[in-house]
Formats: C-alpha cells, sequence, structure tokens
C-alpha cells in the first residue's frame, strides 16, 4: 500500500508504479504443508502444528520485481477430500497455481499428479503452474526422488522446486520464480472477470492521455 | 458555402482550443447531436478566463454556491468592445443583441452594429452614414446560415448586411407601417424570406429576390395591428437536416390577447389560437423548440404571459396536414418576462424581479435559480413605446411594453446571450461530463459522485475518471463522510468493485474511524442486495471487523454475499465460534453440496433449550426433504434426489462416523426428537408428502422410518407426553391409510395410546390421545379388542371422550352423560349434550337430568336454570327440593330462576328472600319490589335480618305508612322517608298526611340530608303554614333565613305571575277591539233594497225614522221588526250565515258582519291600556 500511495504522487511515474496483481491456488493432498508454506510467504512464520484449513483460506503478498509490484492473492485450498469440490472455485479464475506434495509421502505426489492434470484440463489455458516438494528438511525419509519430480516438472512444463516451510527453503524463490514468469505486460483480464490479474497503471491520470486514445 | 465554411471554422477552433482544461476528454463520451456551435466555443474561452479572472470567481461562488447546471460568466471579450465602441466612436450603448451559430452581433443606440465572431473578436462594425437619422438599432437577425443579418431601426428603417463583410447589401426604407419602430426582426429557414415587426403591432413578411444581379425586396403585410397588435413573433427555425414540417414555415405570434400559430407557406392559413390570459403589464412570451419525442422529432411551442406557461406541439397529420394539441399548462409563482429554451430538455424562464429558473420541461421542476439582477439587463420599452417616433402607439401596447426585453436576450442551443448595459453574459447549461468536472473542481465531491451515481451508468469513462480524480483527492487531502458515501454508492451503482475494493479501500484503510463508515456502507449495500461480490481481502476485512462488531450482521452479510470471494477458513471458523448456524450451513451446502454435515456438525450441540440451533435444524431437514435450498433458494435440480436421499440416509443412520461406545442408535433423528418431538414429526409428516414417500416404494420407506421412530420414542428416555404425541402422529398416519397398520406397530402406538399415564398431560396432548385413539376405533383399526375393554382403559385412562363413543357404539346412553359430567375440559359441553339430545326419548336426559342436577348446576347454574326455563318449568319446584340441602347451589339456581316467568310457589320465593337477605342483602329491595312474595311473610323475613328498607316498603304495602315512616326514621334512612311521605300524602287522607309529615319534620335527623326549602316546599302542601312557622321558630335563624327567603321568592313568582297573566288578559282584550273595529270599518254591499222577508222596500219603511234595518254580511237585509219577528237567533234568516247581530239606527251606515277579514288593523299604542 505504501508503495501505491508513493508512485500515485509521484507525476511522470508511468513506468515504475506499474502493480500487477494474481490470483494464485494453492492444491495439494491434506497435510503436505500447504497452509505453512504460505504462511512462510506471506508472515515469514512456520507452526509444528497447524490446524488443518477449512474451505479456503485466502491471503495477500506483494512482491517487488524489478521496476514492477505483484501483488499475490492466494487462496490457500483445504486439503481434505470432503472439500475438492470447492477447488475449482478458487482455480478457475487464478492466474498460478502451486501444486504441492510431500516428499515422504509418495501417494501425495500421485495426488499432485492428477491435480496438474485437472487444472491442465480445466484451467485457465495460460495458468502457471508450479510443483513443490514440501518437507525438505526431512529428506532423510524421502519418499519421492527429486530426479523424478524434476522430470515429471519438465514433461509437463511446470516450475518445480522442493522446498521446505520450515526452514524457508526455496519458499520465496518459488513464489518469485511465479511472479517472474507471468505475463505482465499483456492485458490478462477478462471483460468483467472478477478477481482476475490486474494491471494498474498509475500516476497518469491526466486529460491528456485519455483524450488521445480516444482521438 | 456557407455550411462549408461553418464546418471550417469549428474544427479551427476545436483544435486550437483542445489543450484547454475544460475541452478534456469528457466531451467526448457524449455523442456530439449538432455541430460545436459559437457557443460552445465562447464557452470554452469564458471558463478559461473565468478560472484566471477573480471578478468572475468572486460571481461564480456568489450565484453558484449550490447549484451545478447553470454557468454563468460575463464575454469579457464582447463587453469591452462595445464599451469601448460607445467611449470612442460614439456608438452608444447597447440596445439590442443577436447571435447565430457563428456571430454574435450587438446593435446601439447610435445604429452601430457589432460583429463578433466565435473568438469574441470584432469582424466589424457598420455604422450607416444613410441612417444616422434613424436612432437607435432596435432589432437585429441574422439567417439560418449566418450569412445575413437583418437590421431594424426605432424610427422604422430597416436594412440588411452581408454578414461576412458587414457591407449594406439592401436597404427597406419603407417595408412597413410608416411612424412605427421596428420592434423584431426575424429570418425563417428560408435565406430569401425574413418577418418583421413594428410598433404598430404589424406583422410583415419580407421577400428578398435577386434578378439579373439586382438585389431586390418585396414586403407585404400579414398581420395588421388593427385587429390586435402583435407583441412577438417567432418562427420555428428548423436546420437544413431536419426536414419535419416538409415545405411549410410556422410562425407562432402573440398578440395582447391571443396566440396564433400561422403557416405562412405554401399558403398562409392559420393553424392555433388560445386566448392569452389578460394582464395588461406584461408581454406574452413565445419560444420553439424540436423536441424528439421517441424517436420523432417534434416541434414544441411553450408560450405564456404573466403567470402561466404552456406547451403545444405540432403534429404532423396524414398529407402532411399540420395539427398543434397543447401538451400542459403550468402555474408558475412568479411574472414571466423572459422564456427561452436551453436544448431540448430544459426551459429558462426570467421573471419580473430579473431571476432565471431552470426548469426541466418534463417533470416541470425548478432546477436552479440565477439571479441576473447584477447584469443591469437591457429593455427595450422605448422603441415599444416608439419615443422616437413622438409615440402614436396604443396604450395597452405602451403598457405592456414596459418591460420588453426580447431583443435583449438571444439563446441558442443550451446556452442563453444576456445584454446587460455594460457586459454580455453568457448562460449556459452544463453537460453532465461538464457538471462533474466542474463540481469535482470545488471539491464538491458528495455532489459530484452522487450525481455520477445517478446518471453514470452509460457513461463509464466520465465516472471512472471521476472516481480516479476523487482518490487521488482522497490521497492527498482525506475524506469526509458524506463524500464516502456518495463514493461508495456509486461504485456499487456502477459496479466498479475494482475502484471500490482496491483503491478505495486502500485509500481510505489508514483511518480507523474512515474505515467503519467504509464498512458500514458496504454492510447496508450487501444487505440490500446491492453489493453481491468483493475483493477478497475486503471481504476478509469485512468479516473480521463484523466478527467483533455484530455477528448476527455477520450472518446476513454472510448469506447474501458471493461465496468464492470468501476466506472459508475464516468464516466457517467464525460461524462456528459464533454459533451463526445459518450462515454455516448456508456456506458449507452451496460451496461443497455437502447436506449431510450441518447434521453431524451441530448434532451433539443439540440441547432441548438451544431453539435457535432446533429450529434452524428442523427447518434445515425439512427444507432439504422438500428439496428446497437453505435458508433461501432452490437446490440446483438435478442434485434435489441425492440430497433428499442423502439426507434421510442419515437420519436413519444407526451410529455415527465418529460414535462412542455409549452412543444410542439413530443419533441425529434421535437428537431432533429429544429436541422437539412434535415439530420433528411435523418436518417427517410434511416430508411424508414428497414424491419419494409415495407409491410402493415409499409406504416401505414411511413403515421404515416409523419403525425407527417408534424404536426411539421409547421411556424412559421420552416422556409420555412425547410418547403419546408419537403415538397420535402414528395413529394419523394409520387412519389416513398412509401406513399400513401393521399389528406390532398398532400394539405399540395403542399401548402408548390407552397406558395409564403417570404424569398428567398437558390438555392439547391429552385432546390429542383421545383425538387418535377415537380416530383409530372410528378407523376400526382395533377390532382385536372389544368395547368392554376399550371401555375400561378409556376410563381407567380418564379419556372420557373415548368412553362416549364406546358409550355411543354400545348404545348405553345413560352413562354418555356421565362422560360429560366427569371430564373436567368438556364439561360444560354437557349442556351442548342435553339440548341436542332432550327430545331423544332414548337417551333418558329428563331422568339424567333429574339423577344429576345438583352436579349440573354446580357446572353452571345460568345453563342449567336456562334448561329447567325452557324444558322443564314444570319440574322447577322438585329441582328446589333436590337443593334444598345445598343453599349455595339453590342460591345460585334460585337467582337465575326467580326471575323468570315461571310461577314459583311462594314458599320458594320466600326461601330465596331469605337466602338473598344472607347472601346479597343488596339486590333485597329490589327483590321485595318485585312483589313476588306474601307481604306478611315477607315482612318477617326482612325483619328479621334487619333489611329496613325493604320492611319499611313492605309496611307501606300494608299501608302503614306510619309505621314504615318511623321504622326508616329510626335507622336515619331520611331520603327513604321523605319519599314515604310524599307517597303518604297521596294516600292519606289531610290529616294523616299531616301527621306523617309532622313525624318527618319533627325527626332532628331529617335536616341532615334534605335542604330546609325543599322540605318545606315538599311538606306546604299538607301541613299548615302556622305549624310549620311553629316547627321553624325552634330552629335556627340560619335555616329561618332560608325559610322567609323561599317564601318571598314564592310571593315574587306568583307576582310575577299574575303580572304576566294580566298582560296576557289585556292583549286579548286589545286584539278583540282591534278585530271588531276592523270589521266595522267595512261596507257591505245589500243584493236588493227589498227586505228578504216581507219583500218590501227598505225605504219605504223608513220614511218613519224609528224603523231601522239590519243587513248580514251574506248581502241580505230585513227590517228590523221583520226579523225581530222571526226569533231571537242572530243567523241571516235567509241562508243562515251566522254573525254577531249588530243593529243600527241608520240605513245609511249598514252595518257589517262579516266574518273575520286578515286585515285586521291593531293599534299597538293602545294596548294594554285596556
Amino acid at each position: 500500500m505504501a508503495n501505491r500511495t508513493s508512485t500515485a504522487q509521484r507525476p511522470n511515474g508511468a513506468t515504475q508504479g506499474r502493480i500487477c496483481q494474481f490470483k494464485l491456488v494453492l492444491l495439494g493432498e491434506s497435510a503436505v504443508g500447504k497452509s505453512s508454506l504460505v504462511l512462510r510467504f506471506v508472515k515469514g512464520q512456520f507452526h509444528e502444528y497447524q490446524e488443518s484449513t477449512i474451505g479456503a483460506a485466502f491471503l495477500t503478498q506483494t512482491v517487488c520485481l524489478d521496476d514492477t509490484t505483484v501483488k499475490f492473492e492466494i487462496w490457500d485450498t483445504a486439503g481434505q477430500e470432503r472439500y475438492h469440490s470447492l477447488a475449482p472455485m478458487y482455480y478457475r479464475g487464478a492466474q498460478a497455481a502451486i501444486v504441492v506434495y510431500d516428499i515422504t509421502n509418495q501417494d501425495t505426489f500421485g495426488r499432485a499428479k492428477t491435480w496438474v492434470k485437472e487444472l491442465q484440463r480445466q484451467a485457465n489455458p495460460n495458468i502457471v503452474i508450479a510443483l513443490a516438494g514440501n518437507k525438505q528438511d526431512l529428506a532423510n525419509k524421502r519418499m519421492v526422488e527429486y530426479e523424478e519430480a524434476q522430470a515429471y516438472a519438465d514433461e509437463n512444463g511446470l516450475l518445480f522446486m522442493e522446498t521446505s516451510a520450515k526452514t524457508a527453503m526455496n519458499v520465496n524463490d518459488i513464489f518469485l520464480a511465479i511472479a517472474k514468469k507471468l505475463p505482465k505486460n499483456e492485458q490478462t483480464t477478462g471483460p468483467g472477470g472478477s478477481g482476475q490479474g490486474r494491471r494498474l497503471v498509475e500516476g497518469d491520470t491526466g486529460a491528456k492521455t485519455a483524450g488521445n486514445c480516444c482521438k | 458555402m456557407g455550411s462549408e465554411t461553418d464546418s471550417i471554422v469549428i474544427e479551427d477552433s476545436d483544435d486550437s482550443l483542445l489543450d484547454f482544461k475544460e475541452l478534456n476528454d469528457l466531451e467526448y463520451d457524449i455523442p456530439p447531436v449538432v455541430p460545436p456551435s459559437l457557443e460552445s466555443v465562447l464557452w470554452d474561452m469564458e471558463s478559461e478566463e473565468g478560472s484566471d479572472s477573480t471578478s468572475l470567481h468572486s460571481l461564480h461562488s456568489l450565484t453558484q454556491k449550490f447549484r451545478s447546471m447553470l454557468y454563468h460568466g460575463i464575454l469579457q471579450g464582447i463587453s469591452s468592445q462595445v464599451v469601448s465602441a460607445g467611449e470612442r466612436v460614439g456608438a452608444g450603448l447597447p440596445t439590442v443583441i443577436t447571435n447565430s451559430s457563428k456571430f454574435v452581433a450587438v446593435g446601439t443606440s447610435h445604429g452601430f452594429v457589432l460583429a463578433f465572431d466565435s473568438e469574441q473578436k470584432l469582424c466589424w462594425c457598420c455604422h450607416d452614414l444613410t441612417t444616422t437619422d434613424q436612432g437607435a438599432i432596435s432589432a437585429l437577425a441574422f439567417n439560418l446560415d449566418s450569412t445575413r443579418l437583418l437590421v431594424g431601426y426605432e424610427r422604422g428603417y430597416i436594412s440588411m448586411i452581408d454578414a461576412i463583410s458587414g457591407d449594406v447589401i439592401r436597404r427597406l426604407p419603407d417595408a412597413h407601417a410608416p411612424q412605427s419602430a421596428v420592434l423584431h426582426l426575424r429570418f425563417t429557414s428560408l435565406n430569401s424570406l425574413g418577418l418583421s415587426g413594428d410598433s404598430a403591432g404589424c406583422v410583415f413578411s419580407l421577400t428578398f429576390n435577386r434578378r439579373l444581379g439586382v438585389r431586390t425586396w418585396d414586403s407585404k403585410c400579414l398581420f395588421s395591428g388593427a385587429r390586435g397588435e402583435v407583441c412577438i413573433f417567432e418562427p420555428l427555425v428548423q436546420g437544413h437536416d431536419i426536414q419535419i414540417l416538409g415545405p411549410n414555415v410556422l410562425v407562432a405570434m402573440a398578440t395582447l390577447s391571443k396566440i396564433i400559430v400561422v403557416s405562412i407557406k405554401p399558403r398562409l392559413k392559420i393553424l392555433f389560437t388560445q386566448q392569452l390570459p389578460r394582464v395588461a403589464t406584461t408581454l406574452p412570451v413565445i419560444a420553439w423548440q424540436i423536441v424528439s419525442v421517441g424517436k420523432v422529432l417534434q416541434p414544441v411551442l411553450a408560450w405564456g404571459r404573466n403567470t402561466e406557461l404552456n406547451y403545444t406541439r405540432v403534429i404532423t397529420g396524414i398529407n402532411s396536414k399540420l395539427r398543434l394539441s397543447p401538451l400542459r399548462t403550468v402555474r408558475l409563482s412568479y411574472t414571466l418576462c423572459a422564456l427561452h429554451w436551453l436544448g431540448p430538455r430544459h426551459i429558462a424562464t426570467l421573471d419580473t424581479s430579473e431571476n432565471l429558473r431552470l426548469i426541466e420541461v418534463r417533470t416541470q421542476r425548478e432546477l436552479e435559480l440565477l439571479e441576473l439582477t447584477s447584469a443591469g439587463l437591457v429593455y427595450s420599452s422605448a422603441h415599444f413605446k416608439a419615443l422616437a417616433l413622438g409615440g402614436g402607439v396604443s396604450e395597452a401596447f405602451a403598457l405592456a411594453g414596459e418591460r420588453a426585453c426580447y431583443n435583449s436576450i438571444s439563446s441558442r442551443g443550451d446556452q442563453l446571450l444576456v445584454l446587460g448595459t455594460k457586459a454580455v453574459h453568457l448562460v449556459k447549461l452544463r453537460t453532465w461530463p461538464e457538471r462533474l468536472t466542474y463540481l469535482s473542481e470545488q471539491g464538491r465531491w458528495a455532489e459530484a459522485l452522487n450525481l455520477a451515481a445517478d446518471e453514470g451508468i452509460n457513461r463509464e469513462k466520465g465516472t471512472t475518471m471521476l472516481l480516479e480524480k476523487f482518490l487521488l483527492s482522497l490521497n492527498q487531502n482525506g475524506v469526509d463522510r458524506d463524500s464516502l458515501t456518495a463514493a461508495v454508492n456509486c461504485c456499487v451503482k456502477l459496479n466498479k468493485i475494482d475502484i471500490l475494493c482496491n483503491d478505495l479501500w486502500e485509500a481510505i484503510s489508514a483511518d480507523q474511524y474512515t474505515l467503519e463508515w467504509y464498512y458500514t456502507l458496504l454492510t447496508d449495500h450487501i444487505c440490500n442486495g446491492a453489493l453481491y461480490f468483493l475483493n477478497p481481502s475486503v471481504a476478509q476485512a469485512l468479516v473480521t471487523h463484523l466478527e467483533h462488531k455484530n455477528p448476527m450482521l455477520l450472518e446476513n452479510v454472510l448469506l447474501s454475499v458471493d461465496l468464492s470471494c470468501l476466506d472459508l477458513n475464516q468464516v466457517l471458523k467464525i460461524c462456528r465460534i459464533k454459533n451463526l448456524y445459518e450462515a454455516w450451513i448456508h456456506i458449507t451446502t452451496k460451496t461443497m453440496g455437502d447436506y449431510i454435515s450441518p447434521l453431524t456438525e451441530f448434532i451433539m450441540e443439540l440441547t432441548p433449550d438451544n431453539h435457535r440451533l432446533g429450529n434452524t435444524l428442523l427447518v434445515y431437514v425439512s427444507a432439504c426433504l422438500a428439496g428446497l435450498g437453505y435458508p433461501h433458494g432452490k437446490i440446483p435440480e438435478r442434485d434435489v434426489p441425492r440430497i433428499k436421499h442423502d439426507i434421510l440416509r442419515c437420519l436413519e443412520t444407526v451410529h455415527s462416523i465418529n460414535s462412542m461406545e455409549n452412543e444410542q442408535s439413530y443419533p441425529y433423528l434421535r437428537a431432533l426428537l429429544k429436541y422437539n418431538t412434535r415439530e420433528c414429526l411435523n418436518v417427517v409428516e410434511l416430508a411424508f408428502k414428497e414424491i419419494e414417500f409415495c407409491g410402493e416404494m415409499g409406504l416401505l420407506q414411511r413403515q421404515r422410518l416409523v419403525q425407527i421412530l417408534l424404536q426411539i420414542v421409547t421411556p424412559p428416555e421420552f416422556d409420555d407426553s412425547q410418547v403419546i404425541i408419537l403415538a397420535c402422529f402414528v395413529s394419523r398416519l394409520v387412519t389416513s391409510n398412509n401406513l399400513n397398520a401393521e399389528e406390532g406397530i398398532l400394539d405399540t402406538v395403542i399401548k402408548s395410546l390407552t397406558d395409564m399415564v403417570g404424569k398428567p398431560l398437558s390438555l392439547r396432548d391429552h385432546m390429542e390421545r383421545e383425538q387418535a385413539w377415537i380416530d383409530l376405533l372410528n378407523a376400526d383399526k382395533l377390532k382385536h379388542l372389544s368395547l368392554e375393554q376399550l371401555l375400561k382403559m378409556a376410563l381407567e385412562s380418564k379419556c372420557y371422550k373415548v368412553a362416549e363413543n364406546v358409550y355411543e357404539k354400545q348404545k348405553v346412553f345413560a352413562s354418555i352423560l356421565d362422560c360429560y359430567l366427569k371430564d373436567k375440559v368438556r364439561h360444560t359441553e354437557v349442556f351442548g349434550y342435553i339440548l341436542k339430545h332432550i327430545d331423544d326419548s332414548e337417551r333418558c336426559i329428563r331422568q339424567q337430568f333429574v339423577v344429576h342436577f345438583k352436579t349440573l348446576v354446580s357446572i353452571d347454574s345460568k345453563k342449567t336454570a336456562e334448561v329447567v326455563i325452557e324444558h322443564f318449568p314444570q319440574l322447577a319446584e322438585e329441582f328446589c327440593e333436590i337443593l334444598e340441602s345445598d343453599p349455595d347451589l339453590l342460591f345460585k339456581f334460585l337467582s337465575e330462576i326467580v326471575y323468570s316467568d315461571i310461577k314459583l310457589s311462594p314458599r320458594i320465593t320466600e326461601e330465596f328472600l331469605r337466602l338473598l337477605c344472607v347472601k346479597n342483602p343488596s339486590l333485597v329491595y329490589s327483590y321485595v319490589k318485585l312483589n313476588l312474595c306474601r307481604v306478611e311473610e315477607a315482612l318477617k323475613i326482612t325483619q328479621q335480618y334487619n333489611m329496613h328498607a325493604s320492611t319499611a316498603f313492605l309496611l307501606e304495602q300494608s299501608g302503614d305508612f306510619q309505621g314504615a315512616l318511623s321504622l326508616l326514621l329510626k335507622n336515619n334512612m331520611t331520603d327513604a322517608a321523605l319519599d314515604v311521605c310524599i307517597r303518604g300524602s297521596e294516600h292519606l287522607d289531610a290529616k294523616g298526611a299531616q301527621q306523617v309529615w309532622l313525624q318527618l319534620l319533627k325527626h332532628p335527623a331529617t335536616l341532615e340530608g334534605i335542604s330546609m326549602r325543599e322540605l318545606l316546599h315538599s311538606a306546604a302542601p299538607h301541613v299548615s303554614p302556622s305549624q310549620l312557622l311553629e316547627l321553624v321558630t325552634d330552629a335556627s335563624l340560619g335555616d329561618i333565613k332560608v325559610l322567609i327567603r323561599g317564601m318571598l321568592a314564592d310571593c315574587q313568582h306568583d307576582m310575577q305571575m299574575l303580572n304576566t297573566t294580566l298582560k296576557l288578559v289585556g292583549y286579548d282584550l286589545h286584539h278583540g277591539l282591534a278585530k271588531s273595529l276592523c270589521l266595522h270599518g267595512k261596507g257591505v254591499s245589500v243584493q236588493s233594497v227589498l227586505c228578504n222577508l216581507c219583500q218590501k222596500p227598505i225605504n219605504s219603511v223608513l220614511e218613519n225614522d224609528e224603523e231601522t234595518a239590519a243587513i248580514w254580511g251574506c248581502g241580505h237585509s230585513f227590517h228590523t221588526s221583520c226579523v225581530s219577528a222571526l226569533d231571537g237567533s242572530l243567523n241571516c234568516p235567509q241562508c243562515r250565515v251566522s254573525a254577531t247581530h249588530s243593529l243600527k239606527s241608520k240605513p245609511s251606515t249598514p252595518s257589517r258582519r262579516e266574518r273575520v277579514s286578515d286585515n285586521i288593523r291593531l293599534r299597538p299604542d293602545l294596548e294594554g291600556h285596556f
């Protein structure tokens, strides 16, 4: 917010004050660490006993990338089976998705794959998908090999990192990687698309510009 | 040619002005209806100048503090040039102004015409030397193409000027009546046809031709002032591109008395006339405007005078025949001075106090008021009076022209040029974007935003711009409540969720107070249903805000907002903590399609006193089973069967998923039943009407559910009443054949119905139980039980209604009455039963009535008495005997029966009197008065109970006034004693009466209650005055005074009476005399001079002086001697007309016997002298 205020007051900050807003959704089996990942990214915290999410939780975080401010609207969905029917509500309008699995649990990786498939089939075709193998700190109990996941990611054109919410490893990196990959110049907003990514141009509200574009 | 230059000029000006602040892209939002005109250019320049010049700014702030529709400014360029022309070349003061789409022309008092272009530059100045003797310019008119200008002078000269060069190209020295000033000049839509009006009230058409290079003209009188002087005329000018009227040229004219619309081409024809209000001091005003009505363009004429304003439209009929039809008439609260359209939707009026009002034509609402007093408006009254020509104008015309300003206000499009003595003013209607800009520049955000919200739906761009500007100002200046309210309203109305939830929210989120107000606004909009979608961040913050502030409101918000913008993790947790059951159910069912979890989630919290949850769940289950959404809306059609099935299955679940070991079976249904058995069963009953429970399968379903219900609802967990409610429910199903009456089910039901109940049931439960039992009985579902058994059970469980039914079936009528009497609830209904069957000998009502008489009386003595009076009057005595032992009942019964018509033996009536004396002494006296008892016996009783009033009455009855009086006096009942005396004096002889009165008067207590005077008055006729005085002497002085005063008053009254009587008698006497005088003053004509008896002439006998004649009113005359010879009767001997006989000695003065005529002359002065 502070960012915006400063840009608003700058008269010719058209290039500097660009803010992109993106909707990002986290998917994955329950207890793989989606909420922990987000909590680490947004608040820098980690709770050993994170209570399970109901439905979906909403958080926002802003990251600065070169000259652009990227604002993430993060929907942290619940992993429990009963909430799966909710997921389309969130991933449909999303520009980015992080599919999380637990490297100590092979089943969660399988589940992650089905999520990826579902996203590819039903979500926005331009969606940026990242695969996160969480709980890297428990690498000694690893059940999913890094290479296996990397190969799968390459095959499907996914961003891939092994992360650890506990040690904060790769957490910010994966979000930043997504931010970089997101198309920031083209207008992603469909007409009336609620909550979709918007590009806000600040600092140039003068009549001249608008007038010219109308001419 | 004209149109080409037009467009060029406009493009030039447009480009040159594009950089100006006012001509921003807001302009582009409105589709240009007309090509930009001079005014738009002027306006843009002016606003530019206005923002620079401080003086103009102050003018703004003065006049436009609260309004934004009208722009008012001074055309500085034109004004200064006019002033300098007056100063430098002696042009004089400005007198006339006119404008076309390209030029503004101002005429001056010394015959100068100054023309200005769109940039207020002086194009040319014309001062025709040949017309210097013509005086001031009095009229100006451009043609439609702005190529020609007609100039009229106050001495009658007209000339035509080329508007481009300023050269005079035609001179019309004698185009109209001589010795009259030119008052109006107008071009019609045709360049070759003009009109002129003069101070003689005539209208001329001016035709211009060019033959062989020579410009010629011709004038023709259209309307002569001799038939009514035309004050103003206005041709309907339509642009070249608009052809509504075809070849017709319409002119509206207003004389001093009428409005006339004529078509002057192709033929002169009058289309419309109407009277104008006659107000000598005001001029009529008229104005044309082409208005689009739907898709059709129609010319509308606004016209009026004084305080009346009319609208009339021109309709093109079949064969392009024109017709005018009135639209509406409006009464104004002020006097009209000028009238001009400002665009097709608004009209501007100027009143006599120089207030310009903007009126919306459709609603006739006054939008704004602008004071033009400061402008110093130029009036052309001098021209109307033709002062330059030495007058010669009719008085009416000169008087009306006092406030003529036809030529000093000129309008075009939505602008008005006002010619003041010092400056030219511009009044303009602001367009919507201009108003937004204006308001926002002034920082009146609330007004601007409200305006945007009102009309901004189709003007996306302007609104967005405005909102962005507002946000900028917010960041700089902070925000007040009103503008925030307006901004939120605007965003919501125009669906600018982005701005509402991102920019606006962020801009205000620093200030807690503002933020709270923002949330309040959002909540309002959400609850009104105006706002459905929110940004998730805002929704999250709003939920957090409301969670602490008002959880109930939060529930409302959650129920009406789009669920995809909610942070479910947060919201569902809050709902759980704050027990927002409805919101929780709504969200879970809608988002996850999970209809079971509401039951499983909350069922453990359901206690019988948690009504909110209990009712919510019951309604929820009911809604789901009916296939309806909860709390509102519908379940998608294809999900309905699944959901119904889910819910039912959940209810029928034997054990929950995470069941504890000690969990009872069917936890969900059990919990609901425990919460409220009756309502839960109602839910089930409603559900049984659904399609799932119909047919063969449905029957099985029902059967199964009922089995489960019967399994659950068993003592001791459920109390008797709950068991009975279930039994009733099942029996309803069985009797309505909605359930197979299986032996097992039935047994259970009957057992619970018939079992003895430990705890007394509520009335409702008991009645339902009886009803269920009876229904089963009547439906023959209880065949395996004999009637005797049933009867026994019914009596044991005190179900007397059931017993009654059994008795009916057994035809044991004798016991039915018993059933009623035993049933505490229904025993009052027994009378209904008795009356219904009273004639049914089979039921032996009479005998039973006698047997149960005592009970019946104790139930309702009144109704019993009614039955006795109606049906058993002869048994009354017997009944009394029955009740002998119970005086209370007897008294109750008798008090009903005694006053009826039944003849009762004196023994009973006396018995009642005795009871009355004991139970209700106040009624004894009135009862005694009824004379129902034997006097001696009654006397004994009343004396026994010391009922003095009654005793006295009875004594009086037996003639013992003395005794009654002494009794009353002994008990100080003086009022009653007085009554006794009064009654007694009527019955007793004089001596007795006197004795009674004296006894009363002598009693010391008498005077306490009754006034002395009243007493003496009553006593006077019966007691001699001497005795009275004797009584009085030992009274105190005060009493005597009263007595004497009373006597004096009596005396005075008597004297007055005497006087009045004398007066009346005197009046009568006087009246009689007057009547008789009148009678004697009239003559009587005699039919013949013969005596009707002796047939001899009366005269002949009259030689003798002693002889007299008698004449009656009927005209018969006789000799007195003849009449007296007949008899003493006073009637006419001939026709028997009765009359007072009167004899006169002289026949020449015949007496008069006529009936009283009406003209009795009274002599009031004599009145009273007799």
